[in-house]
């Protein structure tokens, strides 16, 4: 397997970005991520692209970005992988070039939460995280959920608060 | 003649000693199973804690269920299969879903037929006590119906007076607020038309003021006025411990019904009263339900039951297709889970989640019984954030949300402390089962 470089990166600032939306945010952080590749980055080099992504926003993921960024005609993937979904699409391109089947490609993880009301959100993530029938409205809130591990971990192992 | 062989009942945890209120997640159906579990036990047809194995389910021998109630949670939809899931009574038992009040259950219980159960639920949002209470009728002869006792109709008057009202459609009770009309020409004229020759014992649906009015001797006080409050007038007869009349009214109607003995088998689930919680409630959407994940998930939710792997015997809360143990694919059968267990984990969310009231706890529940299964669930009965890792308690049905309308039941923890005084001493026999 051949090593693999990081060689640029680029990112948005965080935020709710009610101004921007999912096609406005993967351009800006792919175009930064250029502007800082030692010796530039020639687009057309990207052969492959890994899109880390756990709900979609605007429609089908892949699609996105290729549309937003100019990725036309190269093979584009979304990966979904709960709170590692951004490391997975990151291990997956990584994948890709150690296995000699790509050269440069890009890796892009975007998350655009606030398209729906504040009290619709919840809801919307809890649908895509629970059980429908035995978990969904148990109200188990994310914090919540490694609460229930982490309280039985410092009851159990030396560990202290 | 009919055979009152056993009367449960069922208070909320939460209000005062002046009167209780349902939780969050209670509702008439939730309060009535409980009442129900408790008669069927008291009955000794189901063990108080233990899930109604299927052999004892099927010897319950009951095979009708009448719920009367003027909460009823569903209108269109059916209460009948979460109530005999809830009960843990076969889907193939007839349910009567009766809209009434304290006179409606004496009519029934007057005219049962051997094996009615008779579930009466109290719920109300008006700030009227809520409680549930249940009687189980038997043939005269039926063997270990020892306690059992006798109910014949003394006298039925129904009359119109609706001094407090809620036509269909309307979100709220009216009240004429005329309290010497509805005493002289509601319950005076009900009274006098029933000419009894002997004073009641205890009356049901009046308050305490009038009832003293009625009876030869200061009567028991009764938790609740309306349709329960019928059956806890009758298990009242095992406090006060006499057998004779008890009279049932609702504003301008009443029923009268005698007993020939006290009731012998009365189990009682009445957790001492802890003061509401204050909740924040954050406005929110209609919470979606999937109607096909609901009715796959119905039986083993409602039943706690688990799938047990056909194959090897492992159980799976919820239960799966392919067994975690042995890998087989080949079925797997619906088995009663133990409905006592130990909190393994838990936490208290208190940041506010839109359509819940917060705060909250939520547990994994390590079943008893060595069967290996872990819950995660809600904790219902104590103020969020007492629950810790080691607690004790028993897994109860509660109404976990609304969703889209529908009321989604499943189980929640109850843990032991808060129901250590249910075992009042004016209370049964019988309730360390319940409590444990």
């Amino acid at each position: 397997m051949r090593r693999v470089a990081v060689v640029g990166a680029g990112m948005t600032a965080f935020g709710e970005h009610f101004g921007l939306g999912i096609k406005d945010l993967l351009p800006m952080a792919v175009s930064e991520m250029a502007a800082h590749v030692d010796k530039g980055l020639d687009r057309a080099d990207i052969q492959a692209a890994w899109f880390g992504e756990l709900t979609t926003t605007d429609g089908f993921p892949s699609g996105i970005l290729a549309d937003t960024c100019g990725l036309l005609d190269i093979p584009v993937t979304r990966v979904e992988n709960a709170c590692a979904t951004g490391n997975d699409a990151v291990r997956n391109a990584t994948f890709a070039v150690a296995s000699g089947a790509f050269d440069v490609v890009l890796v892009v993880g975007a998350d655009k939460v606030r398209e729906s009301s504040a009290r619709a959100t919840f809801w919307e993530w809890a649908g895509l995280t629970r059980d429908m029938a035995w978990d969904y409205p148990l109200g188990l809130v994310a914090p919540a959920n490694f609460a229930l591990h982490v309280a039985r971990y410092l009851h159990e192992s030396p560990a202290t608060r | 003649m009919v055979t009152l062989a056993a009367l449960g009942t069922y208070l909320p945890p939460w209000g005062s000693a002046r009167g209780r209120v349902v939780g969050p997640d209670e509702d008439a159906l939730t309060l009535g199973v409980a009442a129900a579990r408790a008669a069927l036990s008291a009955a000794g047809r189901t063990s108080p804690a233990g899930p109604p194995a299927a052999e004892a389910a099927a010897a319950t021998g009951v095979r009708r269920v009448v719920f009367v109630t003027r909460e009823l949670p569903l209108l269109v939809g059916s209460n009948a299969a979460a109530l005999l899931a809830g009960i843990g009574l076969a889907a193939d038992i007839a349910v009567v879903e009766q809209v009434g009040g304290a006179p409606a259950v004496l009519d029934a219980l007057a005219d049962a037929s051997p094996g009615t159960l008779i579930v009466a639920a109290d719920a109300p949002d008006s700030g009227e006590p809520a409680g549930a209470a249940a009687a189980l009728v038997t043939a005269a002869d039926t063997a270990g119906t020892a306690g059992g006792v006798g109910v014949e109709l003394v006298g039925r008057v129904v009359r119109s007076l609706p001094v407090h009202s809620q036509a269909a459609g309307e979100a709220a009770v009216r009240d004429y607020s005329d309290t010497r009309l509805e005493r002289e020409r509601g319950l005076g004229v009900a009274v006098e038309r029933l000419s009894l020759t002997e004073k009641p014992v205890v009356v049901a649906g009046v308050a305490p003021k009038q009832a003293a009015t009625l009876c030869a001797g200061a009567p028991p006080a009764l938790p609740t006025l309306g349709a329960s409050s019928a059956l806890f007038a009758i298990a009242a007869l095992r406090d006060v411990g006499s057998s004779g009349v008890v009279l049932a009214a609702e504003q301008a109607s009443a029923t009268a019904v005698r007993l020939d003995g006290v009731p012998g088998a009365v189990r009682r689930d009445e957790p001492a009263p802890l003061a509401p919680e204050k909740a924040t409630r954050t406005a929110g959407p209609d919470i979606a339900v999937s109607l096909s994940a609901y009715e796959r998930a119905f039986d083993a939710k409602l039943r706690w039951e688990a799938g047990r792997c056909d194959a090897c015997g492992t159980l799976a809360l919820p239960p799966r297709r392919r067994c975690l143990s042995c890998g087989s694919e080949a079925g797997w059968t619906l088995a009663p889970l133990p409905r006592t267990g130990e909190v393994y984990s838990a936490v208290t969310v208190r940041v506010p989640v839109p359509g819940l009231p917060t705060p909250y706890s939520l547990a994994i529940v390590e079943l008893d019984g060595g069967v290996d299964v872990r819950a995660l669930v809600k904790v219902t009965g104590v103020k969020a954030g007492t629950t810790r890792i080691g607690d004790r308690g028993r897994m109860v049905l509660r109404r976990v949300a609304v969703r889209s309308g529908v009321p989604d039941y499943g189980y929640a923890l109850f843990p032991d402390g808060s129901a250590v005084a249910a075992a009042e001493p004016t209370t049964t026999d019988t309730l360390e089962g319940v409590a444990r």
